[in-house]
């Protein structure tokens, strides 16, 4: 964040397009693209990063959450010029060289999901909130994933999975 | 009871889809692209109720990117469509009935530009009166929706004299229960690509529940033999049977064929609330007498369905309403009359439990209320007057014997002592008050008597030395790849390494019919019931001819085929590798595939099911006294329905059909004014989030079947989402001794009704 | 600053400034089009970040506009002496969206779930106009907001809390009450802050409501009959009824404005039951 003004946001009108440079899962990308675009649609549509998800379009089903800088963010509610410069995490993003992060293994061992379309945000949600509380609280279990919608299973596979993720202490 | 029980060892096995969705690598059929791909967008009607008077796309067919644009000109067969009866337009071409009628559609380079091309198509329209209800709707001069007038379908049933046990009742308990218009919220919103092929041949891959059905109806909209349709339905990102009708496929197709280019449509969250089916809004009044021991005499059931503009499943969900309207009981006098009725509101249709569940609601509440006239425990009073093993079943017609309905009675009578305990032990908050109740349920499976119910499977040696089974089922979620995985590995004792599972693909599949009705598991279970020893036999023949070794000492494993030691050791004989090249080159076909029919009473009673599940809920909640909010803290159940199959794929089941349910009692509502959605995404219609859910469920599951029970296990996809309204109605009235009749329960009401019993005198009600 | 105003003035028509931008991309979905031109705040580094400064000989906590809702709720002084604002802020959307909300577009949204609390705590609001940087009490700014400039609207730049009052009695809360538990509009927002003297009389009170469409107000007569009253059960009456007087919301699609008020009184009142004063 070093410089310090304001920026004029152009929409596409004509053809007006910006560059951005971004890190992803690691790796720097160069896109040029619509200053609006949202970042959902740059993931899943350019770079088929198709792991984040999209349902609401509006911030209010957590299915498209992705890390920007180390932060949980809903890729739909997020544009190209916002996210210039930042380093981006996404599902496809958090698998170990050793295999599946833990929190996936406790998903899949605890019933985590059942149709597995707010899998990856609810993954993201789960790792956000260990990262900064390896050993929270039921309410802050709940806080940390309000914002993620699952219709199918009741939620009750999802904390299972988080308390199994706990109780082996691996984001201790 | 049955005393060799089936327990499948392999149960807690994670499923075979888990990996590939933690992972984010499983591409739904709205993630796919292809080379060429365009965009389409559906434009649907600016009115609830209008007369199309013209049509102008010149504007939009102008605009730079667009590949085409399509009305109802553009259709080469029927402009219809809907499972039963296809009422619905495809593209309207001179009313529209609702807001989620399609008028014309647009593929385009970009999303953007469809948007922009629909902005540009001119509709002139006449507003017409709309019928936003269907009291309304009944009117004599009301204007007429269809051709037949506005009555979709009146269905009912009749037992002994009503009026005659109301007469001879001491208590007799009148009341309207009013449910709301549910939206199934599938995660992954309706979508997919259409791929045009060589020679007019088209790929469907979008999501639906009846990969055969979608066939069917597309040949029929595209004037094309099925053979040259192909549909890849799977996987989905939740259905619950929201997508077991067609959606946005035939626009996709129309237009894919029109530009011969693939066409991606995936609908917006809002444009999938303004077009999507919705479960059936019902005000159904019950009036039910019982004599002073709490035994039911008279049953009188008026059910009034609001079923939207057109008629899809609507007749079959009323049909099952009516059949589920004594629900376990055993009622000597019933009159059940229910009305289905054509509106200018969203379209209702299949939702998980069809019908069930509302009609549950206010059987349930009629006995809780009864019980406190009678002054009667309410579980006392349920098992006054339950069904026995060998009793008929709510038509009057047989069923297949079953203790299921006492089996969760009593366990959730037993688990409410515990809670009870507890409760009455418990400090709270002197502005929180708590209540638990229960309820109980019985759920028919499969399609029901005179409906086409066929089931099917294949199951083959593949070439590559793969166990393949196929189905024509899909998975949305609820486990079915699972669910395969498990009976077919436990049946032939092969390893899952040693399987190739094939569903939803019209071009691999057999057809198993509808992957709805908490049908699968049974199906799946039935056919590898039927198909395994004919399969059991060609391989091993094959073995034994190949390696010399007797028929009798061989045997399906792990790997291949295995020769049986004196010791009852086994040892590989033949890979399944082996052996497929054996066949192969002997000519010899491992082919072994199976039709037949979902079980069904053997009387002749319109829609009447045989094999039930049965489900009994314990909820507790807390109301705040202060906002009448109330909040569920225990949502607990009992479930009979047959051996589990797969662990995490019942519970699941239960404690997702459990919260469902939980959102449909206390904040789920689409709600509409003059036709018009008021919740068009997830700010305003509400699902339950974490913050929401008891964070401890209990699922226990009653595995014991009827002995000799030949059924094997039930699905249990619906049972989970039916009795949790009524359960959380009766904690509500133990908290607050108030009865709540109409769905989602206000906290407003709550509030108000809460009120009346505080002890503050600053705490009255404002007038 | 002063370059976002004159990007500002240089562009004609359809112009917008923009920060997290969580609520423009809501609307672009329900269907309003982004302006044509955003001006970005985002990066105006001054116009973020938690410090106490020194004004006019008072300690204050100044609070960016452009700070995220997420700080908002972790920060440590505002945990510490102004929780009422971490308590609201916490209420407000998801984790993922108060990483990209601030709190100058929280109030700049006029019905934004954090002014009740803000309002409460006495805050005050700095704003610039293109030349000059303005500073209100948040009450009077809400009442009257600043006349647009060459027509175009004045930027929030920062809040500033007082310390707050210190007492051997005091009473504070935030509710918001909605349709869920979590991740909810409100139906009802309800803030107050009290501090009782020794001879257990109100000397301070703040009371302000909000909630659904209804933009937050402050009960100012309900305040003015507390003051310097000992709460018995005949004023906490009183009180109930003066509040359910003087809070006039709208009736929506959800709840009725009886609801609403009926929520508040119980609210507050109940608070203040927990204060009663003992029996003589």
């Amino acid at each position: 964040m070093g410089e310090s003004r304001a920026v004029t946001v152009n929409q596409p009108t004509e053809d007006k397009t910006i560059d951005i440079t971004v890190v992803i899962n690691g790796k720097e990308q160069h896109l040029q693209t619509e200053p609006t675009k949202r970042l959902v649609d740059i993931l899943r549509n350019d770079l088929d990063l198709t792991g984040t998800k999209i349902s609401c379009g509006i911030g209010r089903c957590g299915a498209c959450s992705v890390m920007i800088n180390g932060n949980l963010i809903n890729s739909c509610l997020v544009m190209a010029y916002q996210v210039d410069q930042a380093s981006i995490t996404t599902i496809e993003g958090i698998v170990r060289e050793e295999g599946l992060d833990p929190i996936q293994t406790a998903f899949l061992e605890e019933g985590g999901f059942q149709c597995g379309y707010c899998t990856p945000g609810m993954v993201m949600a789960v790792k956000s909130l260990l990262a900064d509380t390896p050993n929270p609280t039921e309410e802050q279990i709940k806080t940390a994933l309000s914002g993620n919608l699952c219709r199918c299973t009741g939620y009750g596979g999802i904390i299972r999975a988080v308390q199994r993720v706990i109780e082996e202490g691996t984001y201790l | 009871m049955q005393r060799d029980q089936l327990v499948y060892k392999n149960r807690n096995r994670v499923r075979p889809d888990g990996k590939a969705k933690v992972t984010g690598s499983l591409k739904y059929l709205t993630d796919l692209s292809f080379p060429n791909m365009l965009y389409g967008k559906i434009l649907r009607s600016a009115y609830p109720h209008a007369k199309i008077l013209s049509i102008n796309i010149n504007d939009a067919e102008k605009l730079p990117g667009v590949k085409a644009v399509i009305t109802h000109k553009d259709i080469p067969g029927l402009n219809g469509f809907g499972i039963i009866s296809p009422d619905q337009p495809v593209l309207c071409e001179d009313r529209v009935r609702y807001v989620g009628d399609a008028i014309a559609a647009v593929a385009a380079e970009t999303i953007e530009i469809a948007e922009k091309a629909l902005q540009l198509i001119k509709v002139e329209y006449e507003q017409l009166p709309i019928l936003d209800d269907p009291e309304i709707a009944l009117e004599p001069h009301a204007p007429q929706l269809h051709e037949n007038g506005n009555l979709l379908h009146q269905a009912g049933y009749q037992k002994g004299d009503v009026d005659e046990g109301f007469v001879r009742s001491l208590v007799v308990i009148e009341e309207t229960y009013q449910v709301p218009r549910q939206m199934h919220t599938y995660m992954e919103t309706e979508g997919g690509v259409i791929v045009p092929e060589a020679n007019g041949a088209l790929s469907v891959y979008v999501g639906t529940q009846h990969g055969y059905k979608d066939r069917f109806q597309l040949s029929r909209i595209l004037g094309k033999p099925e053979e040259d349709i192909r549909i890849i339905s799977s996987p989905m990102g939740g259905s619950f049977g929201g997508k077991d009708e067609l959606n946005i496929q035939p626009y996709g197709a129309i237009l894919a064929l029109k530009t011969a280019c693939p066409v991606k449509i995936h609908q917006t969250r809002k444009e999938s609330v303004i077009s999507g089916l919705k479960r059936h809004p019902m005000r159904i009044t019950m009036k039910t007498g019982v004599d002073k021991d709490g035994k039911i005499l008279a049953h009188k059931v008026d059910i009034l369905a609001d079923t939207g503009a057109y008629s899809t499943l609507g007749p079959a969900i009323l049909d099952f309403a009516v059949e589920h309207a004594t629900g376990p009981y055993m009622v000597p006098n019933v009159k059940t009359e229910g009305l289905s009725v054509f509106t200018n509101n969203g379209v209702a249709g299949e939702f998980r439990g069809f019908g069930g569940n509302q009609i549950t609601f206010a059987l349930e509440g009629q006995i809780d209320r009864l019980a406190e006239k009678l002054n009667i425990d309410s579980i006392e009073l349920r098992r006054r007057n339950i069904r026995k093993v060998d009793d008929v079943g709510p038509l009057g017609h047989r069923i297949a014997p079953t203790n299921g309905a006492s089996d969760v009675l009593e366990a959730i009578s037993n688990h409410m002592k515990i809670k009870r305990n507890e409760l009455n032990n418990l400090n709270l908050d002197k502005f929180k008050v708590r209540g638990i109740g229960t309820a109980i349920t019985m759920h028919g499976g499969g399609l029901g008597q005179g409906r086409l119910d066929p089931a099917g499977g294949r199951l083959s040696l593949n070439k590559d030395g793969k166990i393949e089974i196929a189905f024509g089922f899909e998975e949305a979620g609820q486990g079915i790849l699972g669910v395969i995985e498990t009976i077919v590995t436990e049946e032939l004792g092969c390893s899952t390494d040693d399987l190739s599972i094939i569903i939803g693909d019209t071009a691999l599949v057999p057809s198993s019919g509808s992957t709805t009705a908490s049908r699968g598991t049974s199906m799946v279970w039935h056919a590898v019931k039927r198909m395994k020893d004919v399969f059991e036999r060609k391989l091993l023949d094959q073995a034994s001819k190949h390696t010399g070794i007797s028929v009798n000492e061989l045997q399906l494993s792990s790997g291949g085929v295995s020769k049986l030691a004196n010791d009852k050791s086994f040892s590989l004989v033949m890979s399944y590798l082996e052996l497929a090249e054996h066949m192969n080159k002997s000519k010899q076909s491992s082919i072994v595939t199976t039709n037949f029919d979902f079980p069904t009473t053997p009387d002749d009673v319109d829609g009447g099911h045989f094999l039930y599940t049965f489900g009994s809920v314990l909820a507790q909640v807390e109301i705040d006294l202060l906002t009448g909010k109330v909040k569920v803290i225990d949502l607990d159940q009992s479930i009979s329905a047959g051996p589990i199959v797969s662990m995490k794929g019942y519970t699941g089941q239960i404690e997702g059909g459990g919260v469902m349910a939980l959102g449909y009692t206390l904040m789920e509502e689409a709600l509409m004014v003059e036709g018009k959605y008021i919740t068009e995404n997830l700010d305003a219609y509400l699902i339950p989030s974490i913050s929401d859910v008891p964070f401890a469920m209990m699922t226990e599951a009653i595995e014991s079947l009827h002995d000799g029970d030949p059924y094997g296990p039930r699905g249990v996809g619906e049972i989970g989402t039916v009795a949790v309204a009524p359960a959380i109605a009766k904690a509500i009235h133990d908290a607050i001794g108030y009865w709540v009749s109409r769905l989602p329960v206000s906290s407003e009401e709550i509030l108000q009704a809460a009120s009346h019993r505080r002890m503050k005198q600053w705490a009255k009600v404002e007038q | 600053m002063k370059e976002a105003w004159e990007i500002m003035n240089s562009i004609s028509s359809d112009v917008s400034y923009i920060s997290g931008g969580t609520l423009m991309q809501l609307q672009r979905e329900q269907g309003t089009p982004l302006p044509e031109n955003l001006i970005s705040l985002e990066k105006i580094e001054s116009l973020r970040g938690i410090k106490k400064v020194v004004s006019n000989g008072k300690t204050m906590l100044e609070i960016g506009a452009l700070t995220t809702l997420a700080d908002c709720c972790s920060d440590p002084l505002i945990n510490q002496e102004w929780d009422l604002l971490s308590i609201s802020a916490k209420s407000v959307a998801s984790p993922a969206v108060r990483n990209r909300g601030t709190l100058g577009g929280n109030v700049s949204y006029r019905i934004g779930d954090t002014i009740p609390s803000l309002l409460a705590l006495d805050a005050e609001i700095t704003w610039f106009d293109g030349t000059e940087t303005y500073k209100e009490p948040l009450y009077d700014y809400l009442k009257n907001p600043p006349a647009p400039a060459f027509g175009n609207t004045p930027v929030i730049t920062s809040f500033l809390l007082p310390e707050t009052p210190v007492s051997t009695k005091l009473m504070s809360f935030y509710q918001k009450v909605g349709r869920r538990e979590s991740f909810i509009p409100s139906l009802v927002t309800a803030s107050a802050y009290c501090c009782w003297n020794s001879y257990n009389e109100i000397d301070y009170i703040r009371l302000a409501v909000g909630g659904g469409a209804n933009a937050p107000i402050r009960l100012k007569r309900c305040e003015r009959f507390l003051k310097g009253k000992v709460i018995t059960e005949e004023i906490l009456a009183l009180v109930y009824e003066e509040i359910i007087d003087e809070f006039k919301p709208d009736s929506d699609m959800f709840v009725s404005a009886s609801y609403r008020k009926t929520v508040v009184a119980n609210l507050i009142v109940s608070k203040l039951e927990d204060n009663l004063a003992e029996s003589p």
